[in-house]
Parts: C-alpha cells; sequence; structure tokens
C-alpha cells in the first residue's frame, strides 16, 4: 500500500498543480468580475482609492482560490481515477480497492499497477490545461472594463471637484495661519484672533465640502462680530462710567464732528489748563476701568494722543474702540472674507462642474444641492458696513447728465442731449443709470421676442479722458454694490462680504 | 487459493488455444475470442450468420483442441425432445427385457444445436434445460451432465420462415450472442485455399477440461473496481425504459431492457477478456467490449423504434457513451 501510495505520488502533485492553476484561473475570474462591478459601481457612487480595490481585486481574488486548491486534500482513489484515465484501465482503483487483500491475483494486480505506474509520466499525460471558461470570462471583462474608460464618470468628477475644493481649502487654511502669524502682537486682541484663526485654519483643512467650509467661516466671523461687540460695548460704557457720556453718545452715533468738537473743547479747556487734564484723565480712567483689553488700550492710546495734543489720533482710536475695531481685528476679517471668497468660488466651481455634467444621480443631486446651499448659507453680521460708512451719500444719477427715460424712440432736447441707444439689455451695474428713473431695463421672453424697453442713457459722470476721485465715486459704488448684491439674491455671507469690502475702503 | 504460476500462465494458454484454432479457422478472430471467452466464463453462446461460415467448423476444432467430447444436432421441425435427450430404450438382457436410458446426443461437453430456431419449442425447451441446469430429466429421471458444458446454438438470419424464434426468456440464457460476418475477400481466399485441397493441418489438443477448469476459475478470481462494477451495472439498468435514468431514446425504441442475467454475463465474460488482455483486473473497456454481445439478444425494439429504423447495437452503443465512468 505505502509503495502504492508513494507511485502515485507524482500524479497527485501533478492533480495540486492544475487544480491550483484552475481555481487561480476561477479565482482571477471572480477578481474580473469584481473590477467590473467596483468599476459599474464607481459610476454610481463616490468611491476613493478605486484603483487600489481594484488590484486588491484582481490579486487577491487569484491568491485565495489558489490558496484553497493547493491546501485542500486530495484522496487517493481521486488520484487512482485520474490515473487511470490516462490508459491504466483501472488498475490503480482496483489497486486500491485491494490494499488489505493478500491472494495472489491482488498481489499480481498491484504490481502489474506498480509497474505502470513507476513508467507514468504526469507531463506528459496530464498536461496542463487552463479552464477556456475563465480565460474567456477573464477577456470579457477586461474588454468591458476598458470599454467602460470611454464613457465619463460623473463620480471621477465629483471626486476631482471635492479634492480640488480640499486642496483649495488646505491653501486657505495655510493663508490664514499665515496671516494670524502677522498680526500685531502689541494689540490685546491677537492673542484672541490667533487661537479663532488658528481653529478657522483646522477647520477649512477638515472640510470637504463647501457647505462645511461656509459653516467654519460662518463661525468665525460670529466670533469675530462679538469680539467687535465686545470691545464696543465695553468701550461705551467705560466712557460713560468715566463722565464722559457725551462723547460716548456721539461715538455712537457715529458723529465724529461731535465727538471732534468735544474733545477739541477738552483741549482748549486743557490748553487753558482747567478740563484738559480731566478729559485725558478721564479717558485713562475709561481705559483702566475697561475690562475688555482691545478697549483698554485703545482708550489708553487716545488718552495719550490726547495728552500729547494729537487731536485726530486720539478721535481715531476712540471712533475705532467705539466701533470695536482694531487693525489686527480688520485683518483678520480680511482673512477671513479671503477664505470665505475662495470657498464660495471653489464650491461655485464644483458646482458648475456637476451642473455641467448634467448629473441627476441622487448622490450626485444631493453633493449639488449642498454645493448650492453652501452658497446660500447663512452670513452674520448686518449692514453695519453701511452703517458705520456713512460717506456712502447719495450717489448720482444719470438725470444729472441730461438723461431722460423715454419709450417713444424720440430722443429728448436738452443741453446734455443723451445719446439716443437702442438695444438688448444686460442687467449690468452702470453708475450712471442709478435712480428711479432711468433704470435697468430687462428683456422678457427669448432673444428678438417678447417686450424690448428702450432707454437713452447719459453721458453720466466724467468722461473718458478724465479720472474721477477715489471719494467721489466710492459712495456711489457702495451704494449700487449693496443695492444689486441684495437685488440678485444672493447668499448672506455673499452680501456681507461686498459690505465689508466696500466699507474697508470706507476707513 | 490460485497460485500466481497459474494466474501468469492464463494469457499463454488462451493465447496457444487461439493459435490452434486458427489452424482450421481462417479469420473470424473476434468469434474466437468471444467464443473463447464464453467458454471460459462458463456460459452458452447463440450464433447468428448465414450457412457456411464455419460455425460447425469452429466448435468441432474447439473439441478438438480441449479434446471434449462433441456432437452436433441438426435442428428440424420434426425434432423430438427425445431425440436430443435421449429416452429409455427397450434393452434385451440376459434378464429379461427392460428399459435402459439412451443418451441423446445433449450428453456431450460441447454442443452444436444447429438452427436451433428450426426446432419446435417444445424441443428448445429441452435444450434450455440442459443449458440451465447442466441436467436432463427423462422419465423422472435426472441425468447430470458434465463440466464442462458448453451449447452453442445456431440461428439463420435469413430464412425465418417455418421458424420458431426462440422466446426472450430463452434467449436470456445464452451468454452472448455473436454474430458471425461473412468473411472478407483474402479471408475467404485463404478458406478456399485451405478446405479444396487436402488438408494437412489439423488443430490439436492443448488444453483439457481440468484446463479449461482452471481457466475459469482464475478468470473468476480477476479483481473488479467498484467504479466499474457500477459502470457494467449502470449500463444494464439503462437499458429499461420504465426507469428515470433511461434515455429519451431508449424511452422511446426499446420495449424491454436487460435482465439481472444481462448484468452476470457482463461481469463474468469482462473478467475472461481482462485476463486475454494480460491484466489483472477489469478496466471500462473490458465492460465496453463485451456489452454488445451480452446484450444484443436481451433487448427488444418498440413497435416506434422499429418503425424509425433504430437498431439495438446503436442503443446499446448509445449507452455505453452516455454512462459516466465512475
Amino acid at each position: 500500500m505505502i509503495q502504492l501510495v508513494h507511485a502515485l505520488k507524482p500524479i497527485r502533485k501533478r492533480m495540486r498543480a492544475q487544480r491550483a492553476l484552475s481555481w487561480i484561473m476561477i479565482g482571477l475570474l471572480a477578481g474580473a468580475i469584481i473590477v467590473l462591478l467596483l468599476r459599474g459601481a464607481s459610476f454610481m457612487w463616490e468611491f476613493p482609492n478605486v484603483t487600489t480595490w481594484y488590484f486588491v481585486a484582481i490579486i487577491s481574488a487569484p491568491l485565495l482560490f489558489g490558496g484553497i486548491a493547493w491546501l485542500l486534500p486530495i484522496s487517493d482513489m481521486s488520484v487512482a481515477r485520474l490515473a487511470d484515465s490516462c490508459g491504466l484501465h483501472a488498475r490503480a482503483q482496483t489497486a486500491l480497492m485491494l490494499k488489505s487483500s493478500d491472494t495472489p491475483m491482488a498481489d499480481l494486480q498491484r504490481q502489474d499497477t506498480l509497474e505502470c505506474l513507476n513508467g507514468f509520466n504526469p507531463k506528459a499525460m496530464l498536461p496542463f490545461q487552463v479552464p477556456r471558461f475563465s480565460v474567456i470570462g477573464v477577456l470579457v471583462c477586461a474588454l468591458c472594463f476598458s470599454a467602460s474608460f470611454l464613457i465619463a464618470n460623473p463620480q471621477m468628477q465629483i471626486m476631482h471637484a471635492k479634492t480640488e475644493f480640499q486642496t483649495e481649502m488646505k491653501k486657505q487654511a495655510d493663508l490664514v495661519e499665515e496671516g494670524a502669524t502677522k498680526l500685531d502682537d502689541a494689540q490685546a486682541q491677537t492673542q484672541d484672533l490667533r487661537k479663532l484663526l488658528g481653529d478657522l485654519a483646522h477647520e477649512l483643512r477638515q472640510s470637504t465640502e463647501p457647505k462645511t467650509a461656509l459653516s467654519a467661516l460662518d463661525d468665525a466671523e460670529r466670533e469675530m462680530d462679538q469680539i467687535k461687540k465686545n470691545t464696543s460695548k465695553d468701550t461705551l460704557k467705560a466712557l460713560k462710567d468715566a463722565g464722559l457720556s457725551e462723547l460716548a453718545q456721539a461715538l455712537e452715533a457715529g458723529d465724529s464732528e461731535k465727538a471732534k468738537q468735544l474733545l477739541n473743547q477738552g483741549t482748549e479747556q486743557a490748553n487753558s489748563a482747567q478740563s484738559s487734564q480731566s478729559t485725558s484723565s478721564q479717558l485713562s480712567k475709561a481705559a483702566q476701568s475697561a475690562s475688555d483689553p482691545s478697549a483698554s488700550q485703545q482708550l489708553s492710546d487716545a488718552a495719550q494722543a490726547l495728552s500729547s495734543g494729537n487731536l485726530q489720533n486720539a478721535l481715531e482710536s476712540l471712533q475705532n474702540a467705539a466701533l470695536g475695531q482694531s487693525n489686527a481685528l480688520a485683518q483678520a476679517s480680511a482673512l477671513s472674507a479671503m477664505a470665505r471668497s475662495a470657498a464660495a468660488q471653489a464650491g461655485a466651481k464644483q458646482a458648475a462642474t456637476l451642473n455641467l455634467n448634467g448629473l441627476s444621480i441622487s448622490g450626485l443631486a444631493s453633493m449639488s444641492a449642498a454645493g448650492n446651499s453652501a452658497g446660500s448659507g447663512s452670513g452674520s453680521g448686518s449692514s453695519s458696513g453701511m452703517e458705520s460708512g456713512g460717506g456712502a451719500g447719495l450717489g448720482s444719477t444719470n438725470k444729472d447728465g441730461g438723461y431722460t427715460a423715454s419709450t417713444n424712440g424720440t430722443a429728448p432736447l436738452g443741453s446734455n442731449a443723451p445719446k439716443m441707444k437702442v438695444s438688448e439689455y444686460e442687467s449690468i451695474y452702470d453708475p450712471t443709470r442709478l435712480g428711479t428713473e432711468g433704470e435697468i431695463t430687462n428683456e422678457r421672453g427669448q432673444i428678438g421676442e417678447g417686450e424690448i424697453s428702450e432707454a437713452t442713457i447719459g453721458s453720466g459722470l466724467g468722461s473718458i479722458d478724465e479720472s474721477v476721485p477715489y471719494n467721489e465715486v466710492l459712495p456711489e459704488y457702495y451704494e449700487s454694490a449693496v443695492e444689486a448684491v441684495q437685488n440678485a439674491n444672493l447668499p448672506g455671507y455673499a452680501q456681507n462680504w461686498v459690505d465689508r469690502y466696500f466699507s474697508s475702503l470706507t476707513e | 487459493m490460485i497460485p500466481q504460476e497459474q494466474i501468469q500462465s492464463f494469457t499463454s494458454q488462451i493465447d496457444h488455444i487461439r493459435n490452434e484454432i486458427k489452424k482450421e479457422i481462417i479469420g473470424q478472430e473476434r468469434v474466437v475470442e468471444q467464443l473463447l471467452t464464453a467458454l471460459v466464463a462458463g456460459g452458452n453462446v447463440l450464433l447468428e450468420g448465414v450457412p457456411g461460415l464455419g460455425k460447425t467448423r469452429l466448435v468441432h476444432s474447439l473439441s478438438k483442441v480441449f479434446d471434449l467430447p462433441f456432437s452436433r444436432i441438426q435442428f428440424t421441425p420434426d425434432l423430438m425432445p427425445a431425440d436430443i435427450t435421449g429416452t429409455n430404450i427397450i434393452v434385451k438382457t440376459d434378464q429379461g427385457n427392460e428399459f435402459r436410458f439412451k443418451e441423446g446426443p445433449l450428453f456431450a461437453s460441447i454442443v452444436l444445436a444447429d438452427e436451433i430456431n428450426r426446432a419446435t419449442p417444445k424441443t428448445q425447451s429441452a435444450l434450455l434445460e440442459a443449458m440451465q441446469e447442466h441436467a436432463i430429466t427423462v422419465a423422472g429421471e435426472t441425468h447430470q451432465l458434465g463440466d464442462p458444458y458448453f451449447v452453442l446454438a445456431t440461428q439463420n438470419p435469413m430464412e425465418q420462415e417455418g421458424t420458431y424464434p426462440l422466446p426472450e426468456a430463452q434467449l436470456d440464457r445464452f451468454m452472448l450472442k455473436i454474430l458471425v460476418d461473412f468473411p472478407s475477400l483474402s479471408e475467404l481466399s485463404e478458406i478456399v485455399g485451405l478446405t479444396t485441397t487436402t488438408q494437412t493441418v489439423h488443430a490439436q489438443k492443448v488444453a483439457d477440461a481440468s484446463t479449461l477448469m482452471t481457466l475459469r476459475g482464475v478468470a473468476m478470481d480477476v479483481p473488479i473496481a467498484d467504479a466499474v462494477k457500477n459502470y457494467a451495472l449502470n449500463v444494464v439498468l439503462h437499458t429499461h425504459p420504465e426507469l428515470e435514468i433511461s434515455s429519451d431514446r431508449v424511452k422511446r425504441s426499446v420495449r424491454y431492457g436487460a435482465s439481472p442475467r444481462a448484468a452476470q454475463a457482463l461481469i463474468c465474460t469482462s473478467r475472461v477478456r481482462a485476463l486475454m488482455q494480460g491484466r489483472y483486473n477489469v478496466a471500462f473497456e473490458d465492460i465496453q467490449a463485451v456489452a454488445p454481445a451480452c446484450l444484443r439478444h436481451r433487448i427488444a425494439l418498440s413497435f416506434e423504434g422499429m418503425a424509425q429504423g433504430d437498431t439495438v447495437e446503436s442503443i446499446i452503443d448509445d449507452i455505453l457513451s452516455t454512462i459516466p465512468r465512475g
């Protein structure tokens, strides 16, 4: 029996190898099918690192199948059966059956079998065969996989857009952190602002979609607003407590003239050695009583400026303190605004990419909705910029330039006869056409159909060869910009950003 | 236990016998081999072929080689059972007249029953009793027939008029049905050359009854693997149209299938064949080689099968090729 088993060993080895090969091919087919399914799934859902999974599937499946095939035991009878199928004429099976028999016939049969097995060449008699169906299956899968690359994968575009967004946010986070290090260390708010900006940078790095980034920015701006409000509130309280209620009221009302007047009064009285010491000292007292470090610092600066006779600086310090403003806070706000702008742009780009591809799969829809809704996220703040920047003014309209609305196509007469212009207008901002008349007209319906309004346009302010002073056009631009963003139904954060931008220009 | 030497000498002995028969019989190697197979396996044979193919000569040569008593019975419609079994005849003795049993031609070791289908069923059954029981009963007295006992019946496939075809139950008692084909040109030339001159070469005795029994003992000791045995049994089962496992063709074309005797015949004859091939075990190929001869007289075609021109041979081939091995 031992001799027989030993004689069957080469066949068993060959059988094991053949089985492993067949199973490896089946595993390869299974892996190819899994890869194809993954590829299909990658069209439906987000699948980061899908290429890695392809490799995992195509390598691990054959290895697993091959390993199992190699390790599974093979019975002596199976080996005998295989050997007999190669021309041994049931010798091996019969010999195994007679393993415990010792009759002369059984001995002769065993001898005959061993002779035949010794002359058996497994390599020649059992050439390796690859299961045809698995080869064809793998080829078909490979073909389908290759063909799938001819179709644009919407999920890849989504992930690409997401990656781009994340990269942009990381860049913004770096800029915010860098900006935070450059804040003026001398300012009291700097420490808090650095922490705030640090947290903001961390949140930006973590954000994977515009919604999260903008939410983090909203939180940061809320905190900054709170800091500003605290400083302002504390300043006014400190001033009132120090007996400078009038000054506090003037500052609160934004009446810089009155505030200047009050300080001037104080200076004159100081010159006459009657009350300036008291204004300056009152300011110092207020600085000491102020709990907010920024308010305290600015009140102290104002006191010092006043005592050294620098009225303008004193007034500026007091105005900043009353508004809760500081250089550090302004820098922090600018950083936040910059990051918000970048987030909004990146989000808009992402949404545009999705919309462009006409993606309507639910996951994609929610993604694009998230992109869109991020655009309409809440924004803190109010029109405080407008209020504080009182220099917005009324602006001018093209009426001043002789504009008259006309619907009958005839040009009005006048010293500044407007040029006749009949056209189809887009809704664009045109500072020469502000006011209730001569508003921007919109066409209705398709181009070439529906109503078309005609309007004549005045020459407007200035001329092509001249330049208009910055101060003169800024209020007008400010008002128009705020009006435009409100009319355009932009989200709160965008409106605030525009507001802050122009308000910072007025400072 | 049969000694190894006897086992190992089987093939050489069979070859010796075969070569001896070849001296008188030209060609018909397959027939000779099958005949020897049946003889060693202890079964009876039904030979079917046109007249003049040497069937009688073959059996005669066989009896010479084994030196066994041989008798030939020409069956005719008027043949009576007593004509072949023997009968009691009145014999005058010193004591007076008495009945003495006079043995008939069945009392031989090798019996050639020529054109068995021409005899009446009664006479046929008398022969078949001898085949089956190895004994003959006459007037209530049973006379044993010796071992070995080999009956070779012949049938003419033509001239079926006025014949009594053997019933299925009796056909089943023949181990093999061998078809004798017409010789080829070269064989015919040799036959003519041999038989139209003064024959100088005759088959000689090379074995005897005990040799034959020894050969039989060796053959019956040949092992058969379970897978091979199951294959043989499945072949028999697949001939039955009433069974689920049989093919649509069998269900359609076969009226009834082979009996368990067919399975016995398959196993016994395949053992002999394995030894003849120089192997000490039965192989699938042995079953496939002996199956047609074992089964062709045991399967009856249905009317539908006959109408469609189906043949038993093709059905057997179909069964052999469709059953999986092991």
